[in-house]
């Protein structure tokens, strides 16, 4: 995404094109490259801003967290955000080496497109994801399967219920009370609507933006990468 | 009756679905994983002293005390380490407190640097900057999400309905969280290029 309109439409045909055909690579799992490019940063650091956005934009392929992301601010700040599956094939120093021995001399050139395109080319290139002119083989199996949550919480739902069972039969009235009130508060708020109880969306459930591993949705980053300038 | 029970366990699995006798333990366990990281990507940062060390002393023959305060304070960091079930706030300040001090001393060893040309122009020390500074963003990231789920987590135990459950069944307490305080020995060490 062009923000800053640093790029003419020829790169960023180019750009699109490469990205589109590293992403087809693995049967559609391929590392998946995102450019971006803003006006300013203001006062944020470039690396809060990047990972923001890398969270946001979900890049790559949960499970194999396999995303890269190329943020350019026109305010002479560079940043390559590499995903957590990527990081041994493309080391922070190496990213380093990217901005600083790729971007800078071409940005400094004003070619903003052929500087993150090379750029592109080399990250790709580091971690075994260059799109081949022949297509590497259908391996549709590599694809990160999206896990069915309800099995884990039904069985979890199963045992907090065998518990309270337990409680009934040998604990006091108090308990009984307690589950009363749970009940009441359960049919208050089914009756206020407002979505299932069971959809997790509300207070009680995990709802991911934070943690790795288990947010939902694409690749996940750690931080990995490097910050340049020009 | 049959029927009237199976309603009644209907209901009952209804509010316990809320209650939370599942996030209880799922936030724990984010708890517990986003601190993992946090030791993680802080003993990344130990790994890499000792190369980075070793590079300068070929350059700044005069930083010895720098450098031996570097190395005796990742002796010191390296020998705290918390285990998810021993996490408190007394176990936490400590391993704030050897981690700060070395990333003070972490600092001051890449600020005398800057006084030796051919040790910043050395393609190996800038390969360590590069992964020292990429090392500490990746600690600031797992401190953020740490926090996020040290949030998460001390509301499901504090918050009705699900504070309810915990004081009949889990019984636990809220982890503790960071102090991100002024203090400079908190703030990663700036990397200048």
């Amino acid at each position: 995404m062009d923000m800053a309109d640093l790029i003419d439409a020829t790169w960023r045909a180019r750009l699109a094109e490469l990205a589109r055909a590293a992403r087809a690579e693995q049967g559609g799992s391929g590392v998946q490259i995102e450019f971006l490019t803003i006006k300013a940063l203001g006062d944020e650091p470039i690396e809060d801003f990047s990972i923001r956005v890398a969270e946001a934009w979900k890049i790559g392929t949960k499970g194999l967290d396999n995303g890269l992301l190329f943020v350019v601010s026109a305010d002479h700040h560079t940043r390559l955000e590499v995903g957590g599956g990527l990081e041994g094939d493309l080391t922070d120093a190496q990213s380093k080496r990217i901005l600083e021995e790729i971007l800078k001399p071409a940005f400094r050139a004003g070619d903003f497109g052929g500087g993150l395109y090379a750029g592109a080319r080399a990250a790709l290139a580091a971690v075994h994801g260059l799109p081949a002119g022949v297509a590497a083989g259908t391996s549709a199996g590599l694809r990160g399967q999206a896990g069915s949550p309800g099995l884990g919480g039904g069985a979890t739902h199963a045992i907090g219920f065998a518990a309270l069972l337990l409680f009934l039969f040998h604990g006091g009235g108090s308990v009984f009370l307690f589950l009363l009130l749970f009940l009441g508060i359960a049919l208050l708020r089914l009756l206020s609507g407002g979505g299932g109880y069971f959809s997790g969306g509300g207070g009680g459930g995990w709802s991911g933006s934070g943690g790795g591993g288990w947010s939902g949705g694409g690749g996940g980053f750690s931080g990995g990468g490097a910050s340049g300038g020009w | 009756m049959r029927s009237s029970s199976s309603s009644t366990i209907t209901l009952l699995v209804i509010a316990l679905a809320g209650c939370g006798v599942q996030s209880i333990p799922e936030s724990g366990n984010a708890v517990d994983a986003a601190w993992g990281e946090v030791q993680n990507q802080y003993q990344r940062r130990a790994d890499l002293i000792p190369n980075l060390v070793a590079t300068v002393k070929g350059f700044a023959t005069q930083e010895s005390s720098v450098l031996e305060a570097v190395t005796a304070a990742r002796a010191r960091a390296t020998s705290v380490n918390i285990t998810p079930d021993k996490l408190d706030a007394q176990s936490m300040q400590q391993f704030e407190r050897v981690q700060g001090q070395l990333s003070g001393a972490l600092s001051r060893l890449l600020v005398a640097s800057e006084h030796y040309p051919e040790l910043t122009s050395n393609q190996n020390f800038r390969d360590l900057q590069a992964q020292l500074e990429g090392t500490e963003n990746r600690i600031a990231i797992a401190r953020r999400r740490y926090i996020e789920a040290v949030q998460q987590y001390n509301n499901v135990l504090t918050v009705p309905p699900t504070s309810i459950t915990n004081s009949m069944f889990y019984h636990r307490q809220p982890k503790p969280q960071f102090t991100a305080t002024a203090d400079t020995a908190d703030k990663p060490p700036a990397v200048k290029f």
